[in-house]
């Protein structure tokens, strides 16, 4: 009997495990990164444990998965859940010691969209173009959770340092959330009018978004005469182009509406770019629920870029702040 | 699409790689951009801005473009049973359609499937771009003859059987695993464009089969041979058929292909 495993009770919504930053280099043949919707969160996670930032953990979406620990392991539960260890709650952001035979419920996302949780020395899965991430969709490294289904562990420990995120490690976005943007390669196929709108309307997460693409609903945009004054080989609609790569965070929009492209986008298509997300605001749409609302904010490249350096050191603090809390309680 | 332009990406993407530049994660030409994908705490924009300005001036300064292009030979069982059941399927679940082959052949303006087809595997697809769907490749004909511009589903299939081939504007495209889709399906490969069965010589380096750049020559194939062929696959025994080593040059193919719209004679089309 495999004990070193946690088994799937229920398996949740689209639970999958994924590291991070995932599956690189294969965007050029159109294999997705993947990885966390939230590599914050993830991030922070692992780091709890004292596991590297990227090491394979858990992803869920609004409703959790139940497990059943077949040995004694520490884990760490983030995200808007409310979860339980045999029916008894217990805090997210820090580290709790699962024992052999309990049933850890990770609770349904009652805040954001996306929870994960790591555990000690990560899992056992086997590598996929260099990855342990899955690519549901595409059925790259697995597929999404299955009731019945065996999660091995690599390296289970238990009864490691205590660890607890400061509280403000783990913010809730505003309703409508703010999410940055970048001036993407089309951004003058719309006209001033066009740019106002997408950049200071409030949009609704459509409850069509997924991994793939989280789509918007709001008002229409208005187009510059470049989105009409085109070669035919363009396409006949104003958001048509020649097929061209997209980018991880890109914003796309297909006729009426923009769809932001995750982890698990796709690498190319005909459709425009007008902005991009930066990939430390990415986190932030890992966590739009359907029917929120949201609205993008322009910055320069060189915010985008120092928002980056920006999250890691946030990540990195706020794991460091969790170890003192270790020191604390030892 | 401007194949002179879909040569420079691909020449500008590989250039790049070729320099090393460090932050640079890879490459994309997808017709005629290229995208790069860069970390941006390694070099700043800027400096790759510039670094890619001065490739790209030095390509676009040699006269002809010329880049390293595989021949790659595709079994085709064409009007086949999977796909026509496929579209069946959209016929009967979302909207009532007639058979792909049947509209294809008369967007073409030719007298029936079985002329499409015989066209369809005439000529050698450039394939301008990769990627979507894992290993999917954006093919155009090569012979100025036997181009196409064929509408798309609307709404797209909920699904498409894996190895499908299918056209749709002015391209063909195969289906590398079961994805949604757009194009109008004309027949199937057994032949896997993605794997990670590393069994298969061509997978070894790469989970994926085509590369931009690649010409891909379709032959038609019947049920049993496909059958015979997807049992070589499974068992990790196919070999598949690629000519390596091969120049395609912009100037050499416009020559040609002003030669062969010359040659033209009434009702002598060699398909």
């Amino acid at each position: 009997m495999v004990t070193a495993s946690l088994l799937v009770l229920q398996p949740g919504l689209q639970s999958t495990i994924q590291d991070w930053p995932g599956r690189i280099g294969h965007w050029c043949v159109g294999i997705p990164p993947s990885g966390p919707m939230d590599e914050r969160a993830f991030r922070l996670a692992n780091g709890l444990l004292g596991n590297p930032q990227g090491m394979s953990a858990l992803e869920f979406q609004l409703l959790g998965p139940k497990l059943s620990a077949g040995c004694d392991i520490d884990i760490a539960v983030i995200g808007g859940s409310a979860p339980t260890l045999d029916a008894v709650p217990f805090q997210t952001g820090k580290v709790v010691t699962l024992r052999a035979g309990q049933v850890l419920d990770c609770g349904i996302v009652q805040r954001g969209a996306r929870g994960y949780l790591a555990v000690a020395g990560g899992f056992r899965k086997e590598l996929v173009l260099g990855s342990a991430a899955t690519f549901p969709r595409g059925g790259i490294g697995g597929r999404a959770l299955a009731a019945g289904e065996a999660l091995l562990l690599a390296s289970p420990t238990a009864g490691g340092p205590a660890a607890q995120l400061p509280p403000d490690a783990t913010p809730t976005l505003d309703d409508p959330a703010t999410i940055e943007v970048t001036a993407g390669p089309h951004l003058d196929w719309l006209s001033a009018e066009g740019i106002a709108t997408l950049v200071g309307a409030v949009w609704t997460v459509s409850s069509q978004s997924d991994r793939t693409g989280i789509r918007l609903s709001g008002p229409s945009i208005a187009f510059s005469k470049r989105a009409f004054d085109k070669a035919p080989e363009n396409g006949p609609d104003p958001t048509n182009v020649i097929n061209t790569g997209y980018a991880v965070g890109g914003v796309n929009l297909c006729g009426g509406t923009p769809i932001i492209l995750p982890v698990d986008g796709p690498s190319q298509g005909g459709f425009i770019t007008p902005v991009v997300v930066p990939s430390a605001a990415m986190w932030k749409v890992g966590q739009l629920r359907p029917n929120r609302t949201m609205m993008f904010r322009r910055v320069t490249l060189e915010e985008a870029i120092a928002m980056r350096q920006t999250l890691d050191a946030t990540i990195a603090s706020a794991i460091a702040a969790a170890r003192e809390q270790r020191e604390a309680v030892r | 699409m401007d194949l002179a332009l879909n040569l420079r990406a691909i020449q500008l993407a590989s250039r790049i790689l070729d320099e090393r530049i460090a932050g640079v994660v890879e490459t994309l030409p997808m017709f005629i951009s290229v995208l790069i994908h860069f970390d941006s705490t390694v070099i700043a924009p800027a400096a790759l801005r510039e670094r890619v300005a001065g490739i790209w001036r030095e390509v676009r300064a040699e006269d002809d473009a010329v880049v390293p292009s595989r021949l790659v030979e595709m079994p085709a069982c064409y009007l086949d049973p999977w796909t026509r059941a496929c579209v069946e399927d959209y016929s009967r679940q979302i909207k009532p359609i007639g058979d792909d082959p049947s509209f294809v052949a008369e967007a073409a303006g030719l007298p029936g499937p079985e002329a499409f087809v015989r066209r369809h595997a005439f000529t050698q697809h450039w394939v301008g771009g990769v990627g979507f769907w894992p290993g999917l490749p954006d093919m155009m004909p090569l012979d100025p003859r036997c181009r196409h511009s064929i509408p798309k589903y609307d709404p797209p299939r909920l699904w498409t059987t894996t190895g499908a081939i299918g056209v749709g504007g002015g391209f063909t495209s195969i289906y590398p695993m079961n994805t949604p889709g757009g194009y109008h399906l004309i027949g199937r490969t057994p032949v896997p464009i993605f794997s990670l069965d590393d069994r298969l010589s061509a997978f070894r380096r790469r989970a994926t089969l085509f590369q931009p750049g690649d010409r891909v020559k379709f032959y038609a194939i019947d049920v049993d041979a496909f059958n015979e062929i997807e049992a070589a696959v499974a068992a990790g025994a196919y070999r598949f058929q690629i000519t390596e080593g091969e120049l395609f040059s912009l100037s050499r193919y416009r020559r040609w292909a002003a030669s062969v719209l010359e040659d033209e004679t009434d009702g002598a089309l060699p398909w």
